[in-house]
């Protein structure tokens, strides 16, 4: 493949297709990566002998792709609003996790499942979870959550061939933006996508475009801020946000997350941990309250460009 | 494990389950945490050590001894992971519940109600897709047909046609024969229901279960009823009775030794034609390799060390 400016979506389509024909094995459980309302990636109908319809069962569902990965299939559990996988939660988290290390080491279930996370503005409190928070504390799951389009290629590409069970974090509202992809699929990993002297935005998934949107807006008050992008959470990339943050005065977590048990207080606290005396630090996050549905008490819920920009500023006032 | 004709196809491993635990029940305090035996429920997993072909994989679950022990692990391991010993079966790290062995096809075990089968849909899958005839087998209890995992599991089998064979081994006495069953049935999933304390009949239920699930026909369902074992009931189980062969030909002395799975085969040798002797002598040496295994696992140091934190991400 070639390097390419492409949607996120785009990407995506690129990279399950690009997966499903490199390996036979690769299979898709659930019809599609896409919502409703998406651009649809028409998977069912370009690879119709790898992609698995199952009746509505998220449990057995997601448990039969555990199954799957442990009899040699790579499969990616497409399981749509990430608030579903609620009802696979023993499979995603108390079986694919612990098959390596309850085998002794023989057997591993190496499985993907993807969901749709946070807010799409407009879903209501129980289609806009994320439950990201709720998983990168379980040991021997990756939970990844794509930022940009190069992002959710080498997260694909690291789901359905890596060795562990990965959780894709995905995000709606990243369906059009647009980014330049690697022809080959790269590692996954943090990356700075904008460097600053000011303060440093630590952000993923949607998160991620709303620092950058936030940055750009600080720029033309005279305020430079970078932008560091996790699209890792777990296992917790600590090392890395340590050292990215190692030339900044002012570091600020962004996450659609509750503060409560958000990797960015674990960040924040590990970051501490190491430079206790030079360093302030701010949690950006949801508030204590489910997504509203409308759109203007969802604005006071879920953090806005407007919200991370004025935080952002007061941040770099009260430190200088 | 004996070839599929010899006299003690079914006895040797009804013997090895009902030794291995009985010998691990008269030290069940060197036993630092949680356990459960199998003793009364052998039935099916001798049943399991005679149908399993090459290639199948089976999903256990919290009570699995019986059946790693007669599809043929090696007891010291197990008794060494039971005692979380080095050495043991999983290095320790899962103990009695989670007993597996994925050289004979046991890749993990779930302990969880229902876990174990709802994984082993997607086995089947594997195997299916890779044409070879093979099946996944599920072993779960009574108590998994109380939870919504199971049905969802019997749902999906069912529509995509997977080759697997599930089977309840049930000891809940409030609940008539034939009841699972039926549940599996109106889920679409074909069913029979046997005498679970009967090895022969087990057999014959997991022989036509497991053909039916080979040849393409789709999941199956079998209920083995047992008796339930008066020590099965707590966590830390005590022995209250062994097994004595001598005793087969007498009557039974209570309905617990009557639904014995183990007697009953010894019996049913015995009316064969076996002489006596025979049954001795293969109970001598069984009893006497578990009682090896675990004289030599007890005295093997506990499991320490940095096996603790690997192979938890790949």
């Amino acid at each position: 493949m070639i390097t390419a400016q492409l949607t996120y979506h785009e990407a995506r389509t690129r990279a399950i297709g690009r997966e499903l024909m490199a390996n036979p094995d690769a299979i898709v459980i659930g019809p599609s990566l896409s919502l409703p309302f998406n651009p649809d990636d028409r998977l069912l109908e370009r690879f119709p002998s790898q992609v698995l319809i199952p009746p509505y069962s998220e449990l057995a569902t997601a448990a039969a792709g555990v199954g799957a990965a442990i009899g040699g299939l790579r499969p990616l559990v497409a399981l749509s609003t990430a608030s579903f996988m609620y009802y696979a939660w023993p499979a995603i988290v108390n079986e694919a996790p612990l098959v390596r290390y309850l085998s002794g080491g023989g057997a591993s279930a190496p499985v993907a499942f993807h969901v749709h996370s946070g807010s799409r503005r407009g879903g209501g409190p129980q289609h806009e979870h994320t439950p990201q928070a709720m998983l990168h504390g379980i040991p021997g799951l990756r939970v990844v959550a794509p930022g940009t389009p190069a992002d959710v290629d080498a997260a694909l590409h690291l789901a359905l061939t890596g060795p562990d069970p990965v959780v894709i974090v995905d995000h709606v509202l990243l369906s059009e933006v647009r980014g330049t992809v690697p022809g080959n699929p790269a590692d996954l990993g943090p990356s700075l996508l904008r460097s600053g002297s000011d303060a440093l935005l630590v952000a993923s998934s949607e998160m991620t475009q709303r620092a950058l949107a936030a940055a750009r807006a600080l720029e033309s008050e005279g305020l430079s801020v970078g932008v560091l992008n996790l699209p890792v959470l777990a296992p917790a990339p600590v090392a890395e946000v340590v050292s990215a943050a190692s030339d900044y005065r002012i570091v600020a977590f962004v996450e659609e997350s509750r503060a409560a048990g958000s990797l960015g207080a674990f960040l924040l606290a590990s970051l501490l941990a190491h430079r206790p005396e030079s360093i302030s630090t701010a949690l950006i996050c949801t508030g204590d309250a489910p997504a509203p549905f409308a759109l203007e008490l969802l604005d006071r819920v879920v953090p806005t460009q407007g919200w991370i920009v004025a935080e952002t500023r007061r941040l770099i006032e009260r430190a200088s | 494990m004996t070839a599929a004709t010899d006299w003690d196809r079914l006895l040797s491993p009804l013997l090895s389950a009902r030794r291995f635990d009985e010998t691990l029940l008269r030290s069940a305090g060197l036993v630092t945490g949680v356990f459960h035996v199998s003793i009364g429920m052998e039935a099916t997993a001798a049943g399991l050590a005679c149908v399993k072909a090459e290639g199948d994989i089976v999903m256990l679950g919290h009570r699995n001894h019986a059946h790693l022990v007669a599809i043929g692990s090696d007891p010291e391991a197990l008794y060494r992971e039971v005692l979380g010993r080095a050495g043991g079966a999983q290095q320790g790290r899962a103990g009695s519940m989670h007993l597996a062995d994925a050289s004979r096809g046991v890749p993990y075990t779930s302990a969880m109600l229902g876990g174990g089968a709802a994984v082993a849909n997607g086995i089947a899958l594997a195997l299916a897709r890779g044409g070879t005839g093979r099946l996944a087998f599920a072993f779960f209890g009574d108590g998994a047909m109380g939870e919504g995992i199971v049905y969802e599991t019997f749902g999906l089998a069912r529509a995509w046609h997977l080759p697997i064979v599930f089977v309840c081994e049930s000891n809940a006495p409030a609940v008539e024969r034939g009841r699972f069953a039926q549940l599996a049935r109106a889920h679409g999933v074909a069913a029979v229901s046997v005498d679970g304390s009967s090895p022969r009949a087990a057999v014959r239920a997991l022989s036509y279960a497991a053909a039916f699930a080979r040849d393409g026909s789709g999941p199956h369902f079998v209920e083995a009823t047992t008796a339930a074992w008066p020590g099965n009931a707590t966590f830390i189980p005590k022995l209250e009775r062994a097994f004595d062969v001598g005793r087969v030909a007498n009557p039974p002395g209570d309905e617990f030794e009557a639904a014995d799975p183990v007697r009953r085969e010894a019996q049913a040798l015995l009316s064969d034609g076996v002489p006596l002797d025979r049954l001795r002598a293969l109970d001598a040496a069984i009893s006497e390799r578990m009682r090896r295994a675990f004289e030599s696992a007890a005295l093997a140091p506990p499991a320490t060390g940095g096996v603790a934190h690997q192979d938890v991400w790949g």
